[in-house]
């Protein structure tokens, strides 16, 4: 009569056909070519969580590679009585072990998380060589540029430098910046790395007092002050290292993708919001009106408003991916100075030769 | 020698026929979903875990002589493997790599990645035994272990020069040294303590090669025919020069529909593409694992593997629309589709003496597959 239960003994392939008993103090396995031997209850482990009408495979933690195999239903009952913890369900040791792996886990992830995002780009961009941020400044204003050309109008640069050393006049530990103008349509302005600011034709057209270019200049030295385009460029790089480490360039590459623009996006809104302070403390120092930069804020989320009227469903989701926070809430954060305190930044001459700076161009020069 | 050699080799009593079965059970739906989620919401990381437990799945589906396989692995293994290649092998070079980039020696950069490419080509050999060595320290049948025995170096050499070899030739090389590949892994591939053998030669891969090559050949023709044919009927140089001219406005612009629209058509290229020389490939592939099966042997075992061509297309096509239609949850199931297309097709004819294997004496390394991992080169 074949017998209902099958020993492997972890040594050898061959099957034995064995009796089992149960003892009080674990399963005594006997057959004819083995030696007999006693599986104690709590060594016991199931191969896969029994089931009824499957074999039970268990096997010994204490024996490699050995199993033992059960087909009889009356058997399978009375050793999960005998040892409970084989039927799978909460088992404390288990779950306990599980919980601080997963607590372990998680915590060493936040951990990454924050010195690869936070801690060490703010680090880097700190200690990093001024040689360095010279050659990251050329390369992301050459991109940024493309092959626009240089606004080189002589009064037209006087007057620029006259607006900027007013402005840097009002920071207590002003950064080292270069500025230059580009003849480009597009109304912006920029801050690089290596304390370069560009600004473009655009906006010096768009704009209707000195007060307003002051603003937007106060603005970008803030990023300059705080190094936020370096920082930035580091932090790509590390998100990139972390979407591979995540991810292992598999399918989760895409997703990975998006969220780590929307992480990199929420932190340029926070540099948005520093940058802001700084206009605004260092404005108030120099004594240079932000109700200029709030009037171009002002123009500005009209111009949003005219574009989204305009355009469709997608554009207005897109426009949640925002570099910027909400204009609105910039402008409310900003504070005119009190009549009569503000000083003029350029002379009506000195303004009208910024606004035609664009009048003579040359290929960009570096400096 | 004596006059027993020439009788036919008869089964001993020890010796036992083999018959692999795939035999389904559920429980993978459910997993499929699990994995899915836990992956999400862990961004990526139980992905480890998610594979071990689809391998337990499956392997235990595969019944040889009756009694199931048996996958030993665990998440924490694969996990730390990763971790350990990431740290050792990632971080370092992308540190340095992106370190000489902003420093502003771009072409040190560039000359490093270039150099960077060869040593990651150079160890793909590595990855692929190694990640073979750690399954298959991981299948238990019978309570017996299986093993790989041989140097993950050398076979990494031996892969490096194989795909250096097979630019010079053209692929023509290909054949001959996928069989050396063959040969070395599997010579080296044990069953407890009984090793595989693999005997044979590589020629009659040649007469599929060829017709696959110059297939391939003809179908880069024809492509060629059609893009030249679309060229003109958009108007020669000046329609294209139009075309790119009010693209790139749109690009410049950001135009979504037109960002999406170039999205898309990029990615049915490639399918189509890929679709094209898939198709065309897997009949050598057939034919290669036809002969590699028939060459393979074990104890007074022989392989046969009935693979073609149509039946290859067929599985892969399947497990891409598989994944695509459920945006990847059903993955396990391509899992379950390849093995279960092998053991289906597998037979094996002669014995095997089976109660004389004993357990493996290779030592069971504590950490799998990182460099797999890194590769992600898969697909089980």
């Amino acid at each position: 009569m074949a017998s209902s239960v099958q020993y492997f003994d972890g040594k050898s392939a061959s099957i034995h056909d064995v009796r089992i008993e149960m003892a009080h103090d674990g399963i005594k396995i006997v057959g004819s070519n083995i030696q007999s031997t006693v599986w104690p209850y709590r060594d016991l482990d199931a191969v896969e969580t029994p089931h009824a009408n499957r074999p039970m495979r268990l096997l010994n933690v204490k024996v490699h590679g050995a199993r033992l195999i059960i087909q009889s239903e009356q058997h399978k009952n009375r050793i999960l009585e005998l040892a409970p913890h084989l039927s799978g369900g909460l088992n404390l040791k288990r779950s306990g072990k599980f919980i601080a792996w997963t607590a372990a886990i998680l915590v060493g992830v936040f951990i990454l998380f924050y010195s690869i995002l936070s801690l060490a780009p703010q680090t880097i961009a700190k200690i990093m060589p001024d040689t360095w941020r010279e050659n990251m400044g050329r390369q992301t204003e050459q991109s940024l540029v493309k092959n626009a050309r240089q606004c080189t109008n002589p009064a037209g640069q006087k007057a620029l430098l006259k607006l900027a050393g007013k402005v840097a006049a009002g920071s207590d530990n002003p950064p080292d910046f270069s500025v230059r103008v580009y003849n480009m349509k597009l109304m912006n302005a920029f801050a690089v790395p290596g304390g370069r600011m560009v600004l473009t034709r655009g906006l010096l057209k768009a704009a209707d007092t000195p007060d307003e270019i002051a603003g937007v200049f106060a603005h970008e030295l803030g990023h300059v002050f705080h190094r936020h385009s370096e920082v930035a460029l580091v932090r790509i790089l590390g998100l990139q290292l972390l979407i591979g480490m995540f991810t292992g360039g598999g399918d989760g590459q895409t997703i990975g993708e998006v969220a780590g623009l929307a992480t990199i996006l929420s932190y340029s809104r926070d540099a948005e919001r520093q940058a802001d302070l700084f206009a605004q403390t260092t404005m108030e120092k120099a004594k240079i009106d932000p109700a200029g930069l709030i009037a171009f804020f002002g123009r500005v989320k009209k111009l949003e408003e005219k574009a989204k009227s305009k355009s469709g469903t997608l554009s207005k989701v897109m426009s949640l991916l925002s570099t910027h926070p909400g204009t609105q809430d910039r402008i409310k954060k900003l504070k005119a100075l009190p009549k009569g305190q503000a000083v003029e930044i350029l002379t009506p001459l000195e303004w009208k030769a910024l606004k035609n700076i664009c009048d003579e161009t040359s290929k960009p020069t570096d400096t | 020698m004596t006059d027993t050699t020439f009788s036919a080799p008869s089964q001993p009593s020890g010796g036992e026929t083999i018959t692999i079965t795939y035999e389904e059970k559920p429980g993978l739906g459910w997993l499929s979903i699990k994995n899915w989620l836990l992956s999400i919401l862990t961004l990526g990381i139980y992905r480890f875990w998610a594979k071990t437990d689809v391998r337990k799945h499956v392997w235990s589906s595969v019944h040889v002589n009756g009694e199931p396989l048996e996958y030993t692995g665990r998440g924490i293994e694969l996990f730390l493997g990763a971790v350990v290649i990431f740290f050792i092998v990632f971080l370092p070079f992308a540190v340095l790599v992106n370190g000489l980039q902003l420093a502003g020696y771009p072409m040190a950069a560039l000359s490093f990645q270039f150099l960077l490419m060869f040593v990651f080509l150079a160890l793909y050999g590595m990855a692929v035994y190694r990640a073979r060595r750690y399954r298959l320290s991981r299948t238990v049948w019978r309570g017996i272990r299986g093993g790989l025995t041989g140097s993950s170096f050398k076979y990494s050499m031996l892969y490096f020069g194989t795909i250096l070899l097979s630019g010079v030739t053209m692929g023509w090389s290909n054949p001959a040294m996928n069989l050396e590949l063959q040969e070395r892994i599997t010579r080296e591939m044990k069953f407890g303590d009984a090793p595989f053998e693999f005997r044979g030669r590589a020629g009659p891969l040649y007469a599929r090669y060829a017709a696959c090559w110059f297939g391939s050949i003809v179908a880069y023709i024809i492509i060629a025919i059609i893009g030249v044919s679309v060229f003109f009927a958009l108007g020669g140089t000046e329609g294209f020069q139009e075309f790119f001219k009010s693209f790139d406005k749109k690009m410049n612009d950001a135009d979504p529909t037109a960002v999406i629209a170039f999205i898309l058509t990029i990615f049915v290229v490639i399918g189509v593409f890929s679709a094209i020389f898939g198709v065309i490939w897997s009949f050598y592939k057939a034919r290669e694992m036809v002969l590699f099966a028939q060459y393979t042997s074990f104890d007074n075992a022989h392989f046969r593997l009935n693979a073609t061509g149509w039946s290859l297309v067929g599985l892969w096509f399947g497990n891409l629309l598989l994944v695509i239609f459920t945006l990847g949850i059903a993955a396990p199931f391509t899992v379950q589709r390849m093995v279960k297309y092998f053991v289906d097709r597998l037979e094996v004819v002669g014995w095997v003496n089976v109660g004389q294997i004993m357990q493996s004496q290779q030592a069971l390394e504590s950490r799998g597959e990182g460099l797999m991992d890194a590769f992600d080169i898969d697909g089980i």
